[in-house]
Formats: C-alpha cells, structure tokens, sequence
C-alpha cells in the first residue's frame, strides 16, 4: 500500500477511535440525545418533610427525572436533515469509511 | 303567683334556647344546606406544579424507553379528620407534555398513530374511591396511609377501570411543609401496568412493532403533592372562591355582576 492510503487509513482509524471513546465516555446508549429522561434512586434529605413519614421505604425515593445532557449514540434521531440530533457513530463513522474505502480503491486502481 | 310567672317565663326561656340551639345545630348538620360541614366529604387538595410528575417506562430492545411530565394537575378529596371515609379525585396529563429526552420519538408518541394527542388531548385517572385504607405510619404532623385507588384510566379514547396500590401522606402545615406549597400537602405515589392493546396503541400499521420495539405493557408511575390552600380547601368556607355559597362567587345567582342576572347591574 502506497503512503497515501496508509494516511487515509490511519485518519479513518484515529476517527474511529475518538467517536468509540466519546460514545463510551458519553453512556454508551443507543441513540444520541441532548436531554435525558432516567429514573434514579436518591435519599431522602433529613430536612424534607416526608423524612421519616414512611412515604418511602428506608427514605430512598425512586423518581424520573429530566436533565440535559449530551450523550454520543449509536444511530441518529434527526428531525430535520441538518437536526443536531443528525450526530451518532453511525453517521460520523460511515462517511469517514466510505471515503477511506473508495479513496484506498482509487489509488490501488491508479496503480 | 308570682312565682308562677317566675316559673313559667323561665320555662318560656328554656323552650327558646333549646329551640334556637336545636336549629343551629340542626343547620350545622341539615343535609341541604350547601355550607354544611357534616356534608363535606372532606378537604380538596389541588394537584399542580412542576413538581407533580407522571412518568412511563417501556422495555425495548435497544435502550429501555423512560418518558415524564410534569404537566400533572388535578385534584384529591381526602378527610384527614376521617381517613377510612377514603376519598376521591381526578387526575390529568396533557399528552403533547410527555417528554422522552428524544424529540423524534416525542413526535411519534404523540402522533396519530400511537398516543394521537391532537383527537385525545389527556391522559386521565378519575379516581372513584379509595379503598382497603390502611394506616402505616403516625407521628407528628404527618399520617401515612397505603390504599388501593379505585377509578377510571383513560387513554387514547379508551376507559378502563382500575385498582391500584397507592401510598398517601398527609403532612399537616409546619415550616418544612411551607417551602414546598402553603397549606396542608397531601403527597401521593401510585404505580400501575398499563397494556397498551387495551387502549388501542399504536396504530393497526405499527402493532408489529410491539413486542418487537415497544414492551407490550408499559409502567406508569404516578409522584403528586396537593395543596389544601391552592384554591382547593373547604369548600364551605365563605372566603372561599369556589364557594357556592361565596357571594361573590361568580357563579352565585345571587351576585348581582353574574351574567346570568336578569337584574345585573353591571350590563354584561
């Protein structure tokens, strides 16, 4: 392989690479999102008034909650073609590939 | 004779109290009168606040499915006085409220073919009656009850009766209590399975996609606090807005600004 393909390639390797770490670093979950809806577990604050009360057991609370935050994932959820939700691993991956992939065809034909 | 008249004006008294006395207590306790407390089926407590939420939660392949709102409102009747009387009340989601954290799948959930926000704008749960009211905890300010939670769920058209644990706490008005609402709270948590082929969803075109995609039943789980002095309270206090019996009660036949007066003086 000529040096222009192994370029090509280890460009598409290190892309590969940061997008996998981001996805992980950022939750690992399936689809990208930008607020997340999740049910936690917290305890109880002694000053609140159902401290105590046996509302909850042991005080733990189980609630859902909305927060935002940004999180990496594996398949888009546009609503728009240019939708921010447009980034995932897929579409940040397959282009880089595909590229790299016909341009390393490319050159292997010239040769 | 003299202490004839004597005798007979003080039995003539006598009469008249326990007379005015029996009325009072007869109208305290006359069933027809709209102010009657003895009739009160106990305190309304107004559910609303971002605090107050409905979430659900659905199992799918790829990622669990969770989504909330914090639109729930509505209201319980409750007699703190008399907590075995049990109660009754309504609760209501708007459907465009629920947020899943992805607005693409908001879309769809709201869209004709699943929830169809636009034809069935609510989500309700009209609560007949709370039964099997069982004391779990007392102290201080603050009751603690499990009960099961008698009504009507309504999704997407769809009524369905159902019985449903629940855990209520009535917490009386201290410090705490205050920063949380003004009043006395009564706070709430029930929990229940909802099959979503009992309420028509989704669509004939997506029903595959069930089991598949969406968990055949999904969880809602329901996280309110309500306010005796939200506009709620007793309903025989004169000062109250919604009083019947308020004269400036909008709806008051008797107050002369009401519409519906043929001698209105205000023209309207």
């Amino acid at each position: 392989m000529t040096k222009p393909p192994k370029i090509v390639f280890a460009v598409a390797g290190l892309v590969t690479a940061a997008t996998l770490i981001t996805w992980q670093m950022t939750g690992g979950d399936s689809y990208t999102k930008y607020q997340v809806v999740e049910e936690i577990e917290r305890k109880l604050d002694a000053d609140d008034p159902l401290a105590g009360t046996g509302m909850y057991e042991d005080d733990i609370v189980k609630e859902t909650v909305t927060r935002d935050e940004f999180r990496l994932g594996l398949i888009p959820t546009p609503n728009a073609f240019l939708d921010k939700n447009t980034i995932s691993v897929a579409t940040v991956l397959a282009p880089v590939w595909a590229f790299t992939i016909v341009f390393w065809w490319f050159m292997r034909r010239r040769e | 004779m003299r202490i004839i008249r004597t005798a007979s004006t003080a039995l003539a008294l006598a009469i008249m109290l326990t007379a005015a006395l029996g009325s009072l207590a007869s109208a305290k306790g006359n069933p027809c009168n709209p102010c009657n407390p003895c009739k009160m089926k106990g305190k309304k407590f107004m559910v609303s606040g971002p605090k107050n939420t409905a979430s659900f939660t659905s199992e799918a392949p790829l990622e669990q499915i969770v989504g909330i709102s914090s639109k729930l409102s509505g209201y319980i009747m409750f007699n703190p006085c008399n907590p075995k009387a049990g109660g009754s009340g309504m609760l209501t989601i708007p459907v465009a409220s629920l947020k899943t954290g992805i607005p693409m799948r908001d879309g769809h959930l709201t869209g004709a073919d699943w929830l169809d926000a636009k034809n069935h704008p609510n989500i309700t749960f009209d609560i007949k009656k709370l039964k099997n009211m069982k004391e779990v905890s007392k102290k201080k300010g603050s009751m603690t009850f499990e009960a099961t939670v008698v009504g009507e769920f309504s999704l997407h058209g769809k009524s369905k009766s159902m019985e449903v644990p629940a855990r209520f706490t009535f917490l009386k008005e201290s410090g705490m209590t205050k920063m949380q609402a003004p009043g006395n709270l009564l706070v709430g948590r029930v929990s229940f399975d909802v099959a979503l082929a009992d309420f028509d969803v989704p669509s004939k075109q997506y029903s595959k996609i069930i089991g598949a995609k969406v968990g055949e039943s999904v969880t809602i789980a329901v996280s309110f606090y309500g306010s005796d002095k939200a506009g709620g309270g007793n309903p025989c206090n004169p000062c109250n807005p919604c009083n019947p019996c308020n004269p400036c009660n909008p709806c008051n036949p008797c107050n002369p600004c009401n519409p519906c007066n043929p001698c209105n003086p205000c023209g309207k």
